[in-house]
């Protein structure tokens, strides 16, 4: 069992800096996800981890070793990957056989190992046939058990759960954390669903232009976001960010957002505002962080509806504030206001973010 | 099945000019081959003659005609399996991530876009034993005495012959199987060495399974070709000296256009046809099996 390192590896592809100095640390049996938008370097990290793809700079170690120079299957790691690549000539019975083969491990154990895999994924009656004769979630199936027979110290799984319905994603999603924790393994798992990270991971990485932008448990992500791109990213729906400029009006600090000019009612984002250097910044809130209240309740501001999005439990309402485009929950799951309907709203200012409009860096 | 039939009926006529060129084309010929295969027909006269089998004994009985199997065994055989080693090797290369690779890629496909009778005439010159340049270069570099006759000395003609075959026929090889190795995934090559699968493990466990029906199909239409390889062995060789070159097909043409026996060539071509039939049957039957198994 081992813990990861990543220290300041660089990938370059031409003069695309796919990986860009990502440096972190995962402990040992930690499900750690690298989350981030497409073409942000994901797979390309995972794949250097692995040791499929060259370093242009850095250094890796799993355990205490440094295996930057190791070939992969020196690595003791094991990769699912997104298509899955099982063997389409061979069994399932073989693709899990073959690391093991491969490795001259012999007959019986191997065997005894196939065996006790295919039963942990419920595959057993499944070990005969070919791929092809497979459905999406059993192929995934058995791609996890070819992983798995192996005992690897490290897993690394390039979005497993990408090809599959929506159902079964989340069934799934269940059944590889519940996995990781049987098996006692670190898992490094690539994902562009920030939902998946949440759910599964002790730690995200969020991912933008081959750079960790935030490295942290799913709360702190959600809470206390680093900057604008993991605060638009993490959470769902996304966090509504409106631009805005601080102006003095009448010897108070006010943030003008478009036609509203909202003062402040606390102490805390008076502090926020103090530490702005620029005028310029971007409002971050929630959309739980925006209620709506009765009309001509003090400190409310006033829109109108854009339109009402029922989906069951929550309904949401989008409206303009500050010329941007917003979505806030309906206290009233049963709401259904028509556009241009007034909307009061308050500002729940303990949630209120931040950020520096040109660094896009959270103001403390 | 009927019922599609019918429902298709205003259809048919329209196959009528297609069927029409092909009866006349393919299916008339083939049985008036085997129906003259059944006769003896003697230049001299306008009138043939049923002779039941004796085309076929006569065949059999042939001294000569048992040397041209032999040589149409050697021939199809090897003339299969060295352009086959051959271009699947420059399949392998081609396939590589290497700097100039495209051009080689393009200078390997000359032989094959050349034509088969230019080709044949520019060999019977450079082998020439006289005149040819592989001759003359080696005895003006001093390394040989007496010229070279590959295509005159018995132990020297069939192994020219598939030489030249080798030269003209590896780029097809190499097309088709560099075809097959690029739809291979580059994915199994990755989970394969992460499986610990050594180069050599990755060949045999994935590039060749993977490659099987392409082998398979390659292998087939290389060696019907060659068995009815005439042009190349005709000018060459046109099957001397002393029938040393000759295969069945140019055994054939020779029997029917020049000794004029169109029933005891007719006889011939019925043989080399359920040869034929034999091996596509052999090829189709592995292919349709490893295609629902899934390869
Ligand atoms: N072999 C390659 N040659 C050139 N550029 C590459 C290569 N592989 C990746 N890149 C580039 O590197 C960047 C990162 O690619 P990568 O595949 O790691 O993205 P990703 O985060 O996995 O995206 P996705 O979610 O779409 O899978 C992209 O800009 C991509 O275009
Ligand atoms: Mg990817």
């Amino acid at each position: 069992m081992a813990e990861v390192s990543l220290k300041n590896i660089v990938k370059l592809y031409g003069d695309v800096r796919a990986v860009d100095g990502v440096s972190l640390d995962i402990h040992d049996k930690e499900f750690v996800t690298l989350v981030g938008p497409s073409g942000c370097g994901k797979t390309t990290t995972l794949h250097m981890i692995a040791g499929l793809i060259e370093l242009d700079g850095g250094d890796i170690l799993i355990g205490k070793n440094n295996v930057s120079e190791l070939d992969p299957k020196d690595r003791d790691i094991a990769m699912v990957f997104q298509n899955y690549a099982l063997y389409p000539h061979k069994s399932v019975r073989d693709n899990l056989m073959f690391p093991l083969r491969m490795r001259k491990i012999d007959k019986t154990t191997a065997e005894q190992r196939v065996n006790r895999a295919s039963k942990i994924l419920s595959i057993e009656q499944l070990l005969d046939r070919k791929p092809k004769q497979l459905s999406g979630g059993q192929q995934q199936r058995v791609a996890l058990g070819r992983a798995i027979v192996r005992d690897p110290a490290v897993f690394l799984m390039d979005e497993p759960l990408s090809n599959l319905d929506a159902k079964l994603r989340v069934q799934m999603r269940t059944e590889i954390k519940h996995l990781q924790q049987e098996l006692q393994a670190t898992m490094i798992y690539v994902t562009h669903d920030q939902i998946e990270a949440m759910t599964m991971s002790d730690r995200i990485a969020v991912m933008d232009k081959g750079k960790v932008q935030q490295f942290g448990s799913p709360d702190e992500l959600f809470n206390r976001p680093n900057n604008v791109f993991v605060a638009g990213f993490i959470g769902n729906p996304p966090m509504n960010l409106i631009p805005a400029q601080i102006v003095s009006e009448g010897g108070s600090k006010k943030l003008r957002m478009g036609q509203i000019t909202y003062a402040p009612q606390t102490g805390r984002v008076h502090d926020l505002m103090n530490k702005a250097a620029g005028e310029k910044v971007i409002v971050g809130l929630r959309n739980t962080a925006i209620q709506m209240v009765a009309p001509g309740t003090a400190g409310s501001i006033l829109t109108e509806v854009y339109t009402v999005e029922p989906t069951g439990d929550v309904t949401y309402v989008q409206t303009n504030i500050g010329d941007k485009m917003c979505t806030i929950s309906s206290p009233d799951v049963a709401y259904r206001g028509r556009l241009g309907d007034p909307l009061s709203l308050r500002i729940d200012e303990n949630r209120l973010y931040l950020f520096d409009d040109l660094s896009g860096k959270a103001i403390l | 099945m009927l019922k599609q039939i019918w429902k298709h009926r205003w259809d048919y006529p329209y196959l009528l000019p297609a069927l029409g060129v092909m009866g006349l084309l393919i299916v008339y010929p083939f049985f008036y081959t085997i129906f003259l295969s059944f006769y003896d027909t003697p230049s001299s006269r306008p009138e043939i003659f049923f002779i039941g089998l004796d085309n076929y004994r006569e065949l059999f009985n042939d001294t000569t005609f048992q040397l041209v199997v032999k040589n149409t065994i050697v021939w199809s055989i090897f003339g299969t399996l060295c352009p086959f080693i051959v271009g699947f090797l420059a399949a392998l290369l081609v396939n590589q991530k290497l700097r100039g690779l495209n051009f080689a890629r393009g200078l390997m496909i000359v032989p094959y876009a050349m034509g088969f009778v230019p080709a044949s005439h520019a060999w019977r010159w450079i082998l020439h034993g006289d005149f040819g340049v592989i001759t003359g270069t080696l005895q003006s570099l001093g390394l040989i005495k007496d010229s070279i006759p590959f295509l005159q000395q018995a132990s020297l003609i069939m192994p020219s012959l598939i030489m030249i075959n080798t030269w003209k026929s590896f780029p097809f090889v190499m097309i088709m199987l560099y075809a097959g190795l690029q739809t291979i995934p580059e994915a199994l090559y990755k989970a394969a060495r992460i499986d610990g699968a050594s180069s050599w493990s990755q060949f045999w466990e994935i590039t060749i399974p993977q490659l099987s029906n392409v082998l398979m199909v390659t292998t087939m239409l290389l060696f019907i070709g060659n068995m009815n390889q005439f042009t190349l062995i005709e000018i060459m060789t046109g099957g001397g000296p002393a029938s040393l070159s000759e295969i069945i097909v140019t055994w054939i043409y020779h029997a029917s256009f020049q000794t004029l026996r169109f029933g005891l060539a007719s006889a011939a071509s019925v043989l080399l046809f359920l040869v034929l039939i034999v091996f596509s049957i052999f090829y189709v039957r592995a292919l349709t099996r490893s295609a629902v198994q899934g390869g």
